[in-house]
């Protein structure tokens, strides 16, 4: 009801009028997204044995199973890595005059303007044979040939924390932005240490938001197929990457296709538990 | 005295800690601008490879995206699945937005919902959906095939920021005219066009870019159409040119610079209205 100011302009009911605004989005979704994902869904539970045997056989696969474990351990590395690599930013940038703060945001805005593709291959000059990193190493004598630094699961976890860094961010600097000052002020006052304002004040008030940005970065880092594919060099098999290879390449629908249930379940599931710790007042409601 | 030596000691830790941060949170600041200055050196490099420039310099890769006839038709493909893609989008995401801000409507959470999914789900999952149901119809490997799948991933843009821009909208000015006779096509050209222009370029833009950006659905679906970063995926495979350097250089330039034109409309757009107030 707080929505009906506008009594429509003609004699088309309210009903009527949504209805007409939503139709073509909602049958073209209907058929983009919903019939597709059905239909994976549907694949994924065809197989010739039995209703599960897509499930079974991939269980069954220590390959399978090694990519699902690789992208679950990564995506929980990942997901520290870049957190932490946020949470000490955000610090830094909290406490920078008015004016800093805005350049220092703006600059890790600027790569949304590169994309995935091209942030991917910008390691390759840096961290490859003849890379920066390389070349430094061995012009100062440290070491006496060059470092195999790219197409390995490190290049991968750096390649994607630096992807999700101004994603991971943002939310954090929100976070910290929200605390109040003059409980640091007042803790301060009465005689506690920064160290103790840090631990019993400061930290546990962003801790909501610093583990839901955690688990969001471990979702998002799972369903990554750039990054890995072009940082791992088909050494580093993920999830996202099998699921390609199965469905596009090799032809075989159903084992992709319970792959592809596998990762939305892990994704979706990341996802809900993010938005229930980011929001701790609606969980204490329900 | 003991109490002004721990007040030292503390000052001078809360010096040294100081100091720690602001050296970590620059040394992150670089980590996280390191792709885009990365991309830079690279596309004004005198040398042959994808890779940091060590002595001459050259805007050469710059010359070499229009002179490369394969890279031509690429940006082609890329701009024409872009144009198409962001006005489908529009028309389809614009209206389910306006009824989103301004009406109830039964099932509204789950309209709202299924509208933003394509920006939530992950890209490999909805690609490999789609990839199936296209391979039924036949579609696969065509440009209709890559149009249709981009429409979908960037329509969330258009109906969250449009949604924006309607919600800053007063109903009442609508329901003004509608009270002094206006017709809904009326309403809307007339009143809500104006208002909302702003919101409808920034997000056209967004969709633009993101489509042209776009890798992985196109790798499914398009076959052998080539895309601009399909090109480059296959470029990877052989030898890496700093052509797609100089490329990405220019269309982030382009964005910022179609950006900052968007922000001034927008700017503008506010006084026009704030004069329409007074």
């Amino acid at each position: 009801m707080a929505r009906r100011q506008i009594s429509s302009g003609f004699d088309m009911p309210d009903n009527k009028a949504s209805v007409a605004l939503n139709a073509p989005l909602v049958l073209f979704l209907l058929l983009t997204i919903v019939v597709p994902l059905g239909g994976i869904f549907f694949f994924s539970l065809a197989g010739e044995a039995h209703p599960f045997a897509n499930y079974a056989d991939a269980l069954a696969s220590p390959a399978f199973v090694r990519v699902v474990v690789t992208t679950l351990i990564l995506g929980v590395i990942v997901s520290i890595v870049t957190t932490t690599f946020a949470f000490v930013f955000s610090l830094w940038v909290l406490r920078l005059p008015p004016r800093a703060k805005i350049i220092a945001v703006g600059a890790i805005i600027l790569p949304f303007f590169v994309s995935y593709l091209l942030r991917a291959l910008s390691w390759i000059p840096v961290l490859g044979f003849n890379g920066l990193v390389n070349r430094i190493l061995m012009s100062t004598g440290l070491i006496e040939t060059p470092l195999s630094l790219i197409y390995n699961p490190f290049a991968v976890v750096l390649g994607t924390a630096n992807v999700l860094f101004p994603i991971a961010a943002l939310p954090l600097l929100a976070a910290f932005h929200k605390v109040d000052q003059r409980l640091l002020a007042a803790a301060s006052s009465l005689g506690a240490s920064r160290a103790v304002i840090f631990r019993r004040i400061f930290f546990p008030l962003v801790a909501p938001a610093t583990l839901s940005t955690t688990v969001m970065v471990f979702a998002v880092a799972t369903g990554f197929y750039i990054t890995p594919s072009v940082l791992g060099g088909g050494k580093v098999l993920l999830a996202p990457n099998l699921i390609e290879l199965l469905i596009h390449r090799r032809g075989e629908w159903g084992t992709g296709a319970a792959l592809t249930i596998v990762l939305l379940v892990v994704y979706m599931s990341a996802i809900v538990l993010a938005r229930r710790l980011g929001n701790p007042s609606r969980r204490r409601r329900s | 005295m003991t109490g002004t030596h721990t007040r030292a000691a503390r000052s001078f830790i809360g010096m040294l800690t100081d100091g720690s941060l602001a050296i970590a949170g620059l040394a992150l600041l670089c980590f996280a601008l390191m792709p885009v200055l990365v991309v830079a050196a690279v596309s004004v490099t005198g040398g042959e490879s994808f890779d940091i420039p060590t002595d001459d310099l050259s805007l050469r890769w710059y010359a070499e995206i229009v002179q490369d006839t394969h890279w031509r038709t690429a940006i082609l493909n890329s701009l024409t699945i872009g144009i198409v893609s962001t006005v489908f989008a529009l028309l389809l995401g614009g209206p389910a937005a306006y009824a989103a801000q301004r009406y109830s409507f039964p099932g509204k959470a789950l309209v709202e919902t299924l509208a933003v999914s394509p920006l939530v789900l992950p890209t490999v999952a909805i690609a490999a959906a789609q990839y199936l149901v296209l391979a039924k119809l036949q579609l696969n490997g065509t440009m209709i095939a890559i149009i249709i799948t981009h429409v979908v991933y960037v329509m969330p843009f258009v109906f969250i920021i449009c949604g924006l821009g309607i919600a800053a909208v007063d109903p009442l000015i609508e329901t003004a005219a509608f009270s002094l006779g206006a017709s809904r096509w009326t309403a809307f050209r007339r009143i809500l066009l104006p208002n909302i222009y702003p919101s409808i370029i920034s997000s056209a833009l967004l969709c633009f870019v993101s489509s042209f950006d776009e890798l992985v659905l196109a790798l499914f679906v398009g076959g052998g159409v080539q895309t601009v970063p399909l090109t480059i995926l296959g470029e990877l495979k052989y030898e890496l040119k700093p052509t797609i350097a100089a490329l990405s250089v220019s269309l982030s330039l382009l964005t910022v610079g179609l950006a900052g034109m968007a922000i001034l409309l927008m700017r503008r757009g506010r006084i026009a209205l704030s004069r329409l107030a007074s």
